[in-house]
């Protein structure tokens, strides 16, 4: 069987993780071929992973935006019902 | 949820923000807000920046969403390249009052407590400093794929680039981010992560 390169094993181990939930366990398994290559770039990409997705904005920062974000969209709505009556 | 229910989900959202429906809206921040701010906080460092910028990203796509087009990229394709270039605005903006880039003040997630702060702040330093030293387009493809959480489809459509190179990219990244911090210090959790 053709050797697949190293970037598409991490990738496929990566998507494994990420979008499909499995184990790391068992995704070395599945690459059992890779597993001395692909275990170590594998935990130092899930180490990064979720190092970042445990940061999360701050609470008032997002409620402040959402309002922010929101008043505007309101104030962009009136502006173009304005401009049709005008025109 | 499978991406395909995601991507589908994600359309309805978007069509109905587009026609104004306040909910819609919404929902459409409280979606991507955290992962802007995430993606952000990869590529500046610091935390104060990635919220006020995030903030400025969602005020740029009101602006913007009426120009949104489905056929040309996915939403979020499209939203990471307008976080990119309110990053690029506020580098040139920070060139010219003489401001240096900074790296994070470190700052808790809500869920880790005082010992885990500690650890975490350093660990989280640590990968920043690492990545800011990358070449910009590694440096891209880590802030979209780990911290923004895009697949390598919706980061190659956000970079202009084929999945391909995108897979070349990542790996060239990730083996540096290994020669840069050594094996990790703590076992990520996801060795723990039970089976389902």
């Amino acid at each position: 069987m053709k050797e697949k390169k190293l970037e598409q094993v991490l990738e496929e181990a990566l998507s494994a993780y990420i979008e499909g939930g499995r184990t790391v366990e068992d995704i070395l398994r599945e690459h059992a071929a890779y597993h001395g290559r692909l275990e170590p770039l594998l935990s130092t990409a899930i180490g990064t992973y979720e190092e970042f997705q445990a940061r999360h904005p701050s609470t008032a920062a997002q409620q402040r935006g959402l309002a922010r974000f929101l008043a505007d969209a309101r104030a962009r709505a009136s502006l173009r019902s304005l401009a049709r009556k005008a025109g | 949820m499978s991406p395909n229910d995601d991507a589908q989900n994600d359309r309805q959202i978007v069509d109905a923000a587009r026609a104004g429906d306040e909910q819609a809206l919404s929902e459409l921040y409280l979606r991507y807000f955290p992962r802007v701010y995430r993606y952000i906080l990869a590529r500046t460092g610091n935390q104060y920046d990635a919220e006020d910028l995030a903030e400025e990203v969602f005020m740029r796509v009101l602006e913007a969403i009426g120009r949104f087009q489905w056929r040309e990229a996915p939403f979020s394709a499209w939203l990471f390249r307008i976080a990119h270039n309110a990053i690029i605005s506020q580098r040139r903006k920070d060139t010219a009052r003489g401001k240096p880039g900074q790296l994070s003040d470190g700052h808790p997630s809500d869920s880790d407590g005082p010992e885990e702060l500690v650890e975490s702040r350093s660990v989280l330093d640590e990968v920043l400093e690492a990545a800011q030293k990358l070449p910009e387009a590694q440096r891209q493809v880590i802030a979209l794929r780990f911290s923004a959480g895009l697949s390598v489809a919706e980061t190659a459509k956000a970079m202009g680039k084929g999945d391909g190179n995108v897979k070349v990219i990542q790996h060239k990244a990730i083996v540096r981010l290994r020669e840069m911090m050594g094996q990790p210090k703590k076992r990520p959790r996801a060795y723990e992560r039970e089976k389902a």
